[in-house]
């Protein structure tokens, strides 16, 4: 089992409608192959670097997903066939996959998800009470869920590398700046 | 041609010499995206050209990666063959 990353730009004047079927035959697709879709990720309509039969924006979709290569190419067989998909490409990120740990990244996420939107919920309320000493609750209960995610996460919470990467960065420009004008000479 | 610098005077050009620092490897949480055009830009001409590495001073292994990140980038028109990048 291998995982890819398959970028798909759908023709835009589809419409919300237009789409959700091709999403549908998509993701039969990949369970009929017995694959495992991992993340379906829309980005929306964007504009192009350069029309794609005559148009100028695209629907982004990214999708993240596990399978073989007969599975890769019944897929990009079906892009070319339908006109609605406008361009496309897969690129392969890993090579004999193990489904369980997909499984449970796929858990963690969807965890990771679900705290979020109750997070977002929170910090609506707190919005909304004007009361001083509700809020102060809210931000204890949102604390919480923080540092119960954070060891087994991977890509949340790093403000402090962040940090240190800043000055890095103005470190480097300052050594650099310097010399410049007199190269040019 | 016909001007010969004098061989005792040592060239001065080397003093001028500018150490170009990979960005990728001094701050190894840069990564190289090709779903990231924002990032990719600075990399690319005006003209969508890919910036040798003897001006950016990426080193090899990275360059190569940024190589094959804007090669992709520009299949999926996230990033142009010929032309400005013009944002989102």
């Amino acid at each position: 089992m291998r995982r890819y990353e398959t970028i798909v730009i759908i023709d835009p004047d589809l419409g919300e409608e237009g789409r959700a079927p091709l999403f549908e035959q998509v993701k039969e697709l990949i369970s009929e192959f017995n694959g495992r879709l991992v993340k379906f990720d829309e980005w929306g309509n964007r504009k192009l670097a350069y029309k794609i039969s005559k148009k100028p924006r695209g629907h982004y979709v990214r999708l993240d997903y596990c399978g073989t290569t007969e599975l890769v190419d019944e897929m990009e067989r079906r892009f070319k066939i339908n006109d609605a998909f406008l361009k496309f490409m897969t690129v392969l990120q890993e090579k004999g996959v193990d489904l369980e740990a997909i499984e449970a990244e796929i858990a963690e996420e969807e965890k990771k998800t679900a705290e979020a939107r109750e997070k977002a919920l929170l910090a609506a309320e707190e919005a909304q009470s004007e009361d001083a000493e509700s809020a102060e609750e809210a931000a204890v209960a949102t604390d919480q869920p923080m540092s119960e995610i954070e060891p087994g996460e991977t890509l949340t919470g790093e403000p402090e590398p962040e940090a240190a990467q800043k000055d890095k960065q103005e470190t480097i420009e300052i050594s650099t700046d310097e010399p410049e004008s007199d190269k040019k000479e | 041609m016909a001007f010969s610098r004098p061989k005792e005077q040592p060239t001065f050009r080397r003093k001028y010499y500018r150490r170009k620092v990979c960005r990728f490897c001094a701050d190894s949480s840069l990564a190289i995206d090709y779903k990231d055009p924002g990032q990719l830009k600075y990399y690319i001409t005006e003209r969508g050209r890919i910036i040798p590495r003897r001006i950016s001073g990426t080193c090899a292994t990275h360059q190569r990666k940024l190589t094959s990140a804007i090669k992709r980038a520009r299949s999926i028109a996230l990033l142009p063959f010929v032309g400005k990048y013009q944002g989102r």
